[in-house]
């Protein structure tokens, strides 16, 4: 016989004495699928082989690669899913040394940045939206010689003779993920430096795959920093995220968030968030949204936005306890509302709101509120229209609020609605009702130029001294209503009275200031100054720190000044969004051959979503 | 020399280690993950447990007593696990005087005393010792599986004038040829009883080949 190619081995151990402890696991290898490790052809990628084992989730064959002798070339990809082992496995991992190349040391560090990002979650982490949930999980990685049960598989030592039936397999150590979860010597924030960041951005500059990679610990780090209040911090992380989109739909959608929340982005960017979904966070990203539609004035968007606040009852809308922001959007569904002139579906949600939110002392409520009563100034004065305005508010504050509707009225050229509501105050039971009444009465005087009847309204604010029967609380109301009067006059004066009106003004605020109480007399002289073009009187100047003479502060009069607000967008009540984290923060080197040829994160088959997938 | 002969060189004179763990060069201990060493795992192609081997075949009863003993020879084996089984085999030999033998009984009259083998009916046990693979020309197609395996058995040689009780060992190989069809060889030592000049205990080796299906 010619001398033939003979091999011969023979298995030197039965297989039946080994006892697999995952030999029924689901997730095992076919052992005779599983292609021999095999030195791939010159210029491969050295990382090829561990990179395929790991996105297979063979450990196993992981461990024994890493176990097997490598060449220089392989350095790198070796310490990396060496780490990614003993990540997995919950062991210790070892210190990166100094002269690790970049970005082979960066993404070392993302995998301690992992494993602090456990010992954060604790016993959370088996439960968490992170790859935690896998890692802990006793089945996801195979850890399996080979599959079937025992006697099925023949173990062979590791020779440099090759059979394509074999596979290069490894005992893996027991995970160590059951026991409590590590310590970590350092903290996320003090893993995930800016100096990581940078490296890592800078490496992503030429290799686009690691682009991904740098997004998400720009997210993560923003998320952190925003945690800790930081927020210049977290803003300049969040600038740094490479694009929303290279995290997936679902974490980008939270990346463009946070990057609006930061100030990266200005507020008219919300109006992209339109259609996206949020889960629980929901109420919170409509909020936002409402907000940069109404500074964007997008008034149908901002309709369909807030649409669903109307749906709550009134008992859970007005509800004091529960989150002011559906209070909020029922106030922007308003604006919105109003400034496409659907005045009934305007009535109906002011009914809607009212009168169960009429104690409800937010700024919201009262924006609503007073939207109601401009809205109810341009409507024609009926029964109807005078119990709308009862719901507004409180019983002891009807009379303001009748008052402010005549204001409006007289300012929206509805005279004869002023008119009304002057004629209801002054008829009022109350005496403070009456100096509103009176009030009232003086501006629509002085809005028609009509001396006499100017004076007569001022001098009847203030009756008699003799017959003054106000109370305390009562002078104090009508004080501020003749103050505001004053303001308004004043304000006014320059572009609408005529110069007889001016000097008869210029006649009336000492007597109006004098009847007042004495603590608004500063304001009235400031008024009076300023309806003199004098300089407004100031105070005897204090001294600052050091002994250095403060600038004079000018006694501004404040108060109800209604030019400045059209244009006033309420800001939004703070709201809590819970930021979702990255499923997982690592950039591990992809199979050979795959595409794109990125950095992945994590097995795409687990994450909810793909914000974390490769 | 056939295929076979040659496997059967190779199966035998390869030396298996006694440890239970294969002895490669340990890795570094830092290596990360890793109990013990790598191996290379390979799943089992000659599966015996819970299956009957069903076998004929031919032997030749080999004892340097005058007689030529060609024979057919059927078994049937149970295994319990890959290690362990049981078989039964039912021989019947062909058997006549060696033309040595009739030359002595031309010349002088004289004929042997031991007698003649007509067929054997024995029991037994068989125990794996170790699985090995062979490939010719480094061709997949000519990839074997075996066995390596040590018997024993004992029953009855059915001789020309008594039933002989007879013991025997044997090393064996089981050839896998395909999910079905096997080859088993034996080459047994066999002692039996036989009231002769010589002594009581008469040996033999017994070389089997038999070819057969697994159920």
């Amino acid at each position: 016989m010619a001398p033939a190619l003979l091999t011969v081995a023979l298995a030197v151990s039965p297989a039946d004495q080994f006892v697999d402890p995952f030999a029924t696991t689901t997730q095992a290898v076919d052992a005779g699928v599983v292609a021999p490790a095999a030195p791939g052809p010159p210029g491969a990628d050295p990382a090829g082989p561990f990179a395929d084992a790991f996105w297979r989730k063979d450990l196993a064959l992981l461990v024994a690669l890493l176990a097997e002798p490598g060449d220089r070339s392989e350095a790198g990809a070796r310490s990396l899913f060496g780490d990614v082992v003993l990540l997995v496995n919950c062991e210790p991992l070892p210190a990166i040394p100094g002269a690790e190349p970049t970005p082979v040391r960066e993404l070392r560090q993302l995998v301690r940045l992992e494993r602090a990002r456990r010992a954060r979650l604790g016993k959370s982490a088996a439960t968490s939206p992170t790859l935690w949930r896998d890692i802990l999980s006793p089945g996801f990685f195979n850890r399996a010689l080979g599959p079937g049960p025992d006697g099925m598989l023949l173990f062979w030592p590791v020779e440099s003779e090759r059979w394509s039936t074999e596979a290069l397999r490894a005992r893996v150590r027991p995970s160590a993920c059951a026991s409590a979860s590590p310590a970590s010597k350092s903290s996320e924030l003090e893993l995930a430096t800016p100096v990581l960041l940078m490296n890592l951005a800078r490496e992503a500059i030429p290799d686009q795959g690691l682009r991904p990679a740098v997004s998400r610990l720009a997210y993560h780090r923003a998320v952190l920093l925003a945690r800790a209040g930081d927020a210049a911090g977290a803003r300049e992380a969040a600038g740094q995220i490479f694009g929303p989109e290279l995290l997936g739909p679902d974490l980008g959608r939270y990346a463009r968030l946070l990057r609006l929340e930061l100030g990266v982005v200005p507020p008219e960017g919300y109006v992209a968030l339109i259609g996206e979904r949020f889960g629980a966070n929901q109420p919170a990203v409509d909020e936002r949204l409402a907000y940069g539609l109404h500074r964007a004035r997008s008034w149908e968007q901002l309709r369909s936005v807030t649409a669903t606040s109307r749906a709550l009852a009134p008992a859970r809308l007005c509800d004091r306890a529960a989150s002011p922001l559906p209070r909020d959007l029922v106030y922007r569904h308003a604006v919105a509302l109003q400034a496409l002139g659907l005045a009934d579906e305007l009535d109906a949600l002011v009914a809607h709101a009212f009168p169960a939110c009429a104690t409800v002392p937010e700024p919201a409520v009262d924006a609503l509120r007073e939207l109601a009563i401009a809205h109810y100034a341009r409507r024609p004065w009926d029964a109807a229209l005078e119990a709308r305005l009862g719901t507004l508010g409180p019983p002891q504050r009807f009379a303001r609020d009748m008052q402010k509707l005549g204001v409006r009225a007289l300012r929206s050229g509805n005279l004869t609605g002023a008119q009304r509501a002057m004629g209801w105050l002054i008829t009022d039971r109350t005496a403070a009702g009456r100096a509103r009444g009176w009030v009232l009465e003086a501006e629509i005087a002085f809005a028609l130029q009509d001396g006499p009847r100017f004076d007569r309204a001022v001098s009847s604010i203030f009756p008699d001294p003799a017959a003054d029967s106000l109370r305390p609380r009562e002078r104090e109301e009508r004080d501020r209503a003749v103050e505001e009067l004053a303001q308004s006059l004043v304000t006014t004066a320059e572009d609408q009275a005529t110069a007889d009106f001016r000097r008869r003004l210029r006649e009336k605020l000492p007597a109006l200031r004098d009847r007042a109480a004495l603590k608004r007399e500063k304001s009235f002289n400031a008024l009076l100054a300023a309806l003199e073009a004098r300089p407004v009187p100031v105070g005897p100047p204090a001294k600052g720190p050091g002994g250095r003479r403060n600038r004079p502060m000018a006694e501004v009069a404040v108060g109800e000044i209604p030019v400045a607000a059209p244009d006033a967008v309420l800001p939004p009540p703070p709201v809590q969004i819970d930021w979702p984290e990255p499923y997982s923060l690592l950039a591990i080197p992809p199979p050979p051959g795959a595409s794109p040829a990125s950095h992945g994160a994590w097995f795409a088959s687990t994450v909810e979503g793909d914000d974390a997938k490769r | 020399m056939s295929a076979l002969g040659l496997l059967l060189a190779a199966a035998l004179s390869a030396t298996p280690t006694a440890a239970p763990t294969p002895k490669v060069t340990p890795p570094s201990p830092a290596s990360p993950g890793l109990e013990g060493t790598p191996i290379r795992v390979e799943r089992r192609l000659l599966v015996k447990t819970n299956h009957f081997f069903v076998t004929l075949g031919a032997d030749y009863f080999i004892r340097g007593d005058y007689y030529v003993n060609p024979g057919l020879l059927a078994s049937g084996s149970y295994y319990f696990s890959e290690v362990e089984g049981v078989d039964l085999k039912l021989g019947l030999f062909i058997s006549f005087r060696s033309p040595a033998a009739n030359e002595v009984f031309r010349s002088v009259g004289l004929i042997p005393d031991a007698f003649r083998p007509i067929g054997l009916l024995v029991g037994g046990y068989r125990r794996s010792i170790g699985y090995g693979k062979v490939m010719l020309n480094g061709a997949a197609e000519t990839l074997l599986h075996f066995d390596v395996q040590l018997a024993g058995h004992a029953g009855l040689v059915l001789t020309d004038r008594m039933v002989s009780p007879a013991l025997a060992v044997a090393p064996a190989v089981l050839v896998r040829f395909s999910e079905r069809w096997f080859v088993q060889l034996d080459v047994e030592l066999y002692a039996s009883y036989e009231a002769r000049q010589a002594g009581p205990v008469a040996f033999g080796i017994l070389p089997t080949l038999v070819a057969g299906v697994v159920l």
